[in-house]
């Protein structure tokens, strides 16, 4: 899963033209934008089965693929 | 395409497509001019920097676009190579202003630029030693805010580097025009366009805002700007933080705060509840996206819930919502062009930091366009340059829509709004005020200590000979009136009457009414009118729930009904009064005591009598002596209903002022029709009556009236009568408009009517009469500013006691006056505004009250009424108006399909409805078989193998108007090989011409244009016979597209003919009563198609028309009618076009969509025949459900 999120942002968002690790800072680094995030949550969505509400998207949850990992993790195991 | 630059061109994207269009019906504006001006403190090397702008031209390919029409297609392609100076100019010491830098850069902007050409300026100007300005222009198809920001920072690189002489290559931005192709292809997908097509379904612009009417659209725009200072931009930054705004990124969640403003803000201006607005995505999806240089925002419609309750911070969470959904369904290319009709404000957030230049302090400056869209009527900007930490909010305001007066307003309300949200987000949205609230001042300034009958009674020591009533022939001085209603007075003292007690009065209008009135008065009584028309049960409700203890009549209320009162029969019991002193003393009585309980309409079933105290009616009554000028020479007619506050106007003002009434008593039966009684006898001078009664009155002959005045009064009076009344009259008349509801006493709020202002629809009902107050208040009890509508709560002199014998309704309705100390307000139900001017508007009710002939109805009370019956469920009442009133110099227009009256033959029945819409219901039936399906035409015009000996199956006729255009993508979708054809008459508009070639283009058709050197002979000749060009026009292209078909072996020709048309050329009422079925009635259509094309005339005389000579050319080419088959109405058809089709509505063309000459024959008609040659057919478009009976009335809709 983290490296189908990886791939997913470095081939979707950044045309493979930046390595990403995992506790990079990817939004107030600019790498990823709002729209950018908003693509990776609407990918997340689809493919990992789990609604993101609107109180969920923030820094702390989507911040990096640590904290992207964290908040997956957290979300299913509530379910 | 046969050129060398056709491999290389590209199509425009849709954004760039809008712009394009807006440009090309706006050519010499600079609508989408984007200029930025940077203030840089320190010295440039003036070299270098050409220099480096020369290489950033080369790098940029955005830079190098052009645009070209191609068959009238627009293309782009970018020039390989560009060579740019930058143009420097040295300013310094001049010692200029940062106003003049302001005025010139804004001047500068406004230089349109050739789209074929290049499409930026770059201006470098020097201003001391150490201040450089770069000014920096692009057009909007070329650049968007993060283009600019990529220039900037790349011009800088390569200036610091040529300066510094250290230039190595570099890099050029992605290449915009091969990042177009992937957008679309790579990011849209089926899901999104499902998004937002059920996102936009029900979606619409905002109606107003300010209550203004006007819907011009104009690109002139004016900028108001508020400057937030760093506190209160901290403040907004907290609350975007802190809040339901709150998201992953700072800037969005400001952006919420900031957009839930702007709803809020809209909702209150404007009330709607569904608010959609414009929002801007800079959509470049990924880093090559986001590192090309280019356009690519795109606009999406954001939706929003606003009602005044609602709490703030539900906005807010509701816009974080919406705005991370549509960032979540955003896609390069996924808008479409119809999106820009939901939406007419659009909401612009740019919060670029630019950086330094060269190390130098740099201030960024955006050059506002003075044009905005058209079709927006505002943006809303809010900029956050430079990181100041303070927020810059800038509205374009569309002056088409809102006064620079009022657009002035538009700060100071928003900073209220900000303010008040920052302190509390969980308010309601309505409850915070949008303007400073002001205290008001007691508005009872004058003592009234008199009651009428001290008026009256001074009036007969003065005048005790003059003429007080006038009935037929018979005269009553004031003497006379005091002397009969003192007997009366006497008469009832003598039934016990004490001070305060209830006395109906149910009587004609008659010499008696006034003496019944005047007598209750003198005896202390207070008197309840009771029309005498009333049906018996509600004359029963109104003298049980007053407690009448006395009703005086006509003798038609009987002891049986009314066994607790006493009744005065007035004729049989006139006797007995003889015996009576004709000397009485008034009972004294206070300003605050009861003068008259008047009934109106209650909703909750059962009228409610509306307490009216002495001091009430005086002030009016002084009030309106002055306005009106009332003296001895004055003379009233009593015509309308007593039970009906209007009236008192014409009981009471008269006999303080020594004037006389005329008495029209109420006709046996029937309607009242007394105002033609009082127009015909022609002895009143001025008349006080509402609109409907003007409405009767204006369609008389008033040459020689004697009206000096018209006090009109009880409904809304619209503008349109004023210029009535001025034909009507031969002389001077002055107007007033009186509003008042019975609760305020008669009238409250009045306007006299200035002849040379302009009104809208309705004419403002003006400002507060003395001793009293009307103000407008929101839901919230807010002041409402100028032109915010809100409800009309009066409060004064005049404010009823309240409803007899109901307090509870009586506090709901007459509550404290949060303003005034000490005194009531009465809610009135009535919404207004105050406009500009300070003047009072009234735009209608709150609530389900009507009014019918200017009596208040509460349509509630019909319905507990009808629902107290078991037998039905649930009853909804609502008004049905008909009843046209029309002046003789105005032209009616139907009310069913907008035929004028002017058109030859044409009648009217008392509905408004003309012969033909009549006579159509007859056998609108029989019409039905006549039209067909489109499957029909499918069949009809597909090729038949046996036959097929032609590459096309039918010519269409296509003139480039929206029908044609419409009718050629319908039958193309049907798979058809179609032969396109137009006329071109030699006044085909160039935007037209590009229309043709665009859509037979995209539709990929062949098409030829048609031409004839008789062209103008031919119109000469229409124009002498017809007093119009396009039958001129018509014959001739039947001629030549026959001619064709034959040439070319085609065996159909369609026409884009309106099914109006076939009712003006061919379809007649005798073909469908007489005729017994469709077969036949194409025979008959056919021999008059024979006759037509044999008929002598220019055409037959200037053109080849041997082929018509023999019957089998009509065999072998048929013409078949594209509206037969076809059911689309104007409303579809223009859709469709927008949406599917690259058809532009011409600019230049007037009500024609495709030719210029078409304006001459229609000014050229009307001017012989006085209506429009186009009024039968759309009559007919109308009657065939194709247009709307407003859109043949507009010339902007057909």
């Amino acid at each position: 899963m983290k490296k189908e999120i990886i791939n997913y942002i470095s081939r979707e968002l950044l045309n493979k033209q930046v390595h990403i690790s995992e506790s990079e800072d990817l939004f107030t680094s600019g790498l990823i934008d709002s729209l950018g995030l908003m693509r990776l949550i609407s990918f997340i969505e689809e493919n990992y089965n789990i609604r993101v509400e609107p109180v969920d998207m923030t820094i702390e949850n989507f911040g990096s693929i640590d904290a992207i990992l964290n908040y997956m993790a957290k979300e299913k195991n509530g379910e | 395409m046969e050129s060398n630059i056709a491999h290389k061109v590209f199509n425009l994207t849709l954004s760039q497509m809008m712009m394009w269009t807006g440009q090309r019906l706006n050519p010499n504006l600079p609508l989408y001019n984007e200029t930025l001006l940077w203030d840089i403190r320190g010295a440039i090397e003036v070299l270098s920097f050409q220099k480096a702008f020369q290489k950033l031209v080369d790098l940029t390919q955005s830079l190098r676009l052009t645009f070209h029409e191609i068959d009238g297609v627009p293309m782009q392609r970018a020039e390989p190579d560009m060579k740019y100076k930058v143009e420097i100019l040295d300013w310094s010491g001049r010692g200029v202003s940062e106003e003049d830098i302001l005025n010139w850069a804004s001047q500068q902007t406004k230089k349109p630029f050739d789209l074929s050409k290049r499409l930026f300026e770059s201006i470098l100007i020097k201003i001391a030693e150490k201040r450089y300005l770069w000014y920096f222009n692009e057009h909007h198809l070329i650049t968007d805010a993060r283009t600019q920001e990529m220039l900037y920072r790349r011009l800088v690189d390569l200036y610091v580097s040529i300066k510094n002489d250290n230039f190595s290559e570099q890099q050029a931005f992605p290449e915009y025009l091969s990042l177009l192709e992937i957008g679309q292809i790579e990011f849209v997908n089926e899901n999104l366009q499902k998004y937002w097509k059920g996102k936009l379904n029900g979606l619409s612009k905002i109606s107003t805002i300010y209550g203004s009417k006007t819907k011009t659209s104009i690109t002139k725009s004016k900028r108001v700007s508020l400057k937030l200072d760093k506190k209160l931009t901290d403040k907004i930054r907290a609350l975007a933080s802190e809040t339901e705004a709150k998201t992953f990124s700072a800037d969005l969640s400001l952006l919420n705060v900031l957009a839930s403003l702007l709803f809020a803000f809209l909702h209150r201006v404007c009330g709607d509840q569904t608010i959609t607005i414009g929002s801007p995505v800079h959509n470049r999806p990924n880093k090559i996206f986001k590192e090309t240089a280019g356009l690519f925002i795109e606009i999406y419609p954001l939706t929003a819930s606003v009602i005044s309750d609602k709490k703030f911070s539900d906005l807010l969470s509701e816009l974080r919502k919406e705005t991370l959904a549509l960032l979540k369904n955003a896609a390069p290319g996924i808008s479409q062009p119809g999106w820009s009709k939901v939406y007419n404000v659009v909401i612009n957030y740019i919060n670029t930091s630019y950086g330094n230049f060269d190390g130098y302090e740099s201030h960024t400056t955006w050059i506002q366009s003075p044009n905005i869209d058209a079709n927006h009527i505002l943006r809303f900007q809010i900029l956050d340059y430079d990181e100041t930490g303070n927020l810059q909010l800038h509205f374009d305001v569309n002056q088409g829509v809102l006064s620079e007066k009022q657009t002035e307003l538009i700060p100071e309300h928003f900073l209220m709004l900000i303010k008040s949200f920052l302190e509390d987000p969980y308010q309601p949205i309505g409850q915070p005020p949008l303007s400073p609230q002001k205290e008001l001042k007691d508005p009872v300034t004058t003592i009234i200590g008199k009651s009428v009958i001290d008026l009256f009674n001074k009036q007969v020591d003065q005048r005790p000979s003059g003429r007080a009533l006038l009935i037929k022939d018979q005269e009553i001085t004031y003497a006379e009136l005091n002397l009969k209603s003192n007997q009366l007075a006497g008469y009832l003292s003598n039934l016990g009457i004490k001070k305060g007690d209830r006395i109906g009065v149910c009587l004609k209008r008659s010499p008696e009414l006034l003496m019944s009135i005047l007598a209750i008065l003198k005896s202390g009584g207070v008197y309840v009118p009771i029309a005498s028309d009333y049906p018996m049960a509600r004359i029963k409700y109104i003298t049980q729930d007053a407690q009448v203890s006395i009703l005086i009549n006509d003798g038609e209320v009987t002891n049986e009904d009314y066994s607790d009162i006493k009744l005065i029969h007035f004729s049989s019991e006139l006797d007995q009064m003889d015996g009576y002193s004709n000397q009485f003393d008034a009972i004294k009585t206070e300003p605050e005591d009861l003068v008259y309980i008047m009934y109106t309409s209650g909703s909750t079933g059962a009228p409610k009598g509306v307490m009216i105290c002495h001091e009430s009616l005086v002030n009016y009554l002084m009030w309106a002596r002055g306005e009106y000028s009332i003296d001895e020479g004055s003379v009233f007619p009593l015509f309308t209903s007593i039970a009906f506050d209007l009236t008192i106007t014409s009981l009471f003002l008269p006999l303080i002022s020594g004037s006389t009434i005329v008495i029209y008593p109420e006709q046996d039966s029937g309607t009242d029709l007394s105002i033609l009684d009082v127009i015909s006898q022609n002895q009143v001078n001025i008349i006080k009556l509402t609109p409907s009664y003007l409405a009767i009155l204006l369609n008389e002959n008033l040459e020689s009236s004697k009206i000096k005045s018209l006090i009109v009064g009880g409904e809304d009076f619209k503008s349109s009568h004023i210029k009535s009344i001025h034909t009507a009259f031969t002389h001077q008349v002055d107007i007033f408009n009186e509003y008042g509801p019975t609760e305020a006493t008669v009238g409250c709020v009045c306007l006299h009517v200035d002849d040379a202002d302009t009104y809208m629809e309705s004419i403002p009902i003006g400002k507060p009469i003395q001793n009293t107050v009307a103000i407008v208040l929101d839901e919230f009890l807010n002041q409402a500013p100028a032109n915010v509508v809100g409800q009309l709560y009066i409060s004064g002199l005049g404010l009823a006691k309240g409803y007899w014998n109901n307090p509870k309704l009586t506090n709901k309705k007459f509550v404290p006056n949060p303003f005034m100390q000490d005194h009531l307000m009465y809610k009135t139900g009535d919404m207004a505004k105050v406009n500009e001017n300070g003047v009072l508007e009234c735009l209608g009710r709150t609530d389900d009250q009507v009014k019918v002939g200017g009596i208040r109805i509460e349509l509630g009370e019909i319905e507990s009424a009808l629902n107290a019956n078991p037998k039905i469920e649930n009853a909804l009442v609502r008004l049905h108006r008909k009843v046209p009133v029309t002046t003789k110099d105005e032209i009616q227009y139907c009310n069913k399909c907008g035929l004028p009256s002017n058109y030859p033959n044409a009648k009217f029945d008392q509905n408004g409805i003309c012969h033909l819409c009549v006579s159509y219901e007859n056998y609108r039936q029989q019409t039905r078989g006549y039209f067909k399906s489109m499957l029909d035409l499918k069949k009809l015009l597909a090729p038949k193998t046996s036959t097929s000996n032609t590459s096309y199956d039918c010519i269409v006729l296509f003139s480039g108007g929206k029908d044609s255009t419409y009718a050629l993508a319908q039958i193309a979708e049907m798979g058809i090989q179609i032969l396109a054809f137009t006329l071109d008459n030699g006044y085909i508009s160039d935007q037209a011409k590009a229309n043709i070639r665009r859509v037979v283009e995209q539709l990929g058709i062949d098409h030829i244009f048609g031409e004839t050197p008789a062209m103008n002979a031919i119109f000469r000749d229409s124009l002498q016979r017809h007093c119009n060009v396009c039958n001129g026009c018509f014959k001739t292209l039947y001629t030549l597209s026959t001619k064709l078909a034959l040439e070319k072996n085609i065996p159909f020709i369609v026409t884009g003919l309106s099914r109006g048309q076939f009712f003006e050329t061919r379809l007649t009422e005798e073909l469908f009563t007489k005729t017994m079925d469709v077969a036949s009635i194409d025979d008959t259509i056919l021999s008059l198609r024979k006759a037509y094309h044999r008929t002598d005339d220019a055409v037959s005389r200037l053109m080849d028309v041997s082929m018509f000579e023999d019957d089998e050319v009509f065999d072998k080419v048929r013409f078949v009618d594209f509206y037969r088959y076809c059911d689309a109405s104007l409303e579809d058809i223009l859709s469709f076009l927008d949406e599917q089709l690259p058809w532009i509505r011409p600019s230049d063309t007037g009500r024609s969509t495709n030719c210029l000459i078409n304006d001459v024959g229609i000014y050229y008609h009307k001017k012989k025949k006085g209506y429009h040659n186009y009024a039968f057919p759309y009559s007919w478009d109308v009657r065939t459900g194709h247009k709307s009976r407003d859109e043949t009335l507009n010339p902007h809709y057909s």
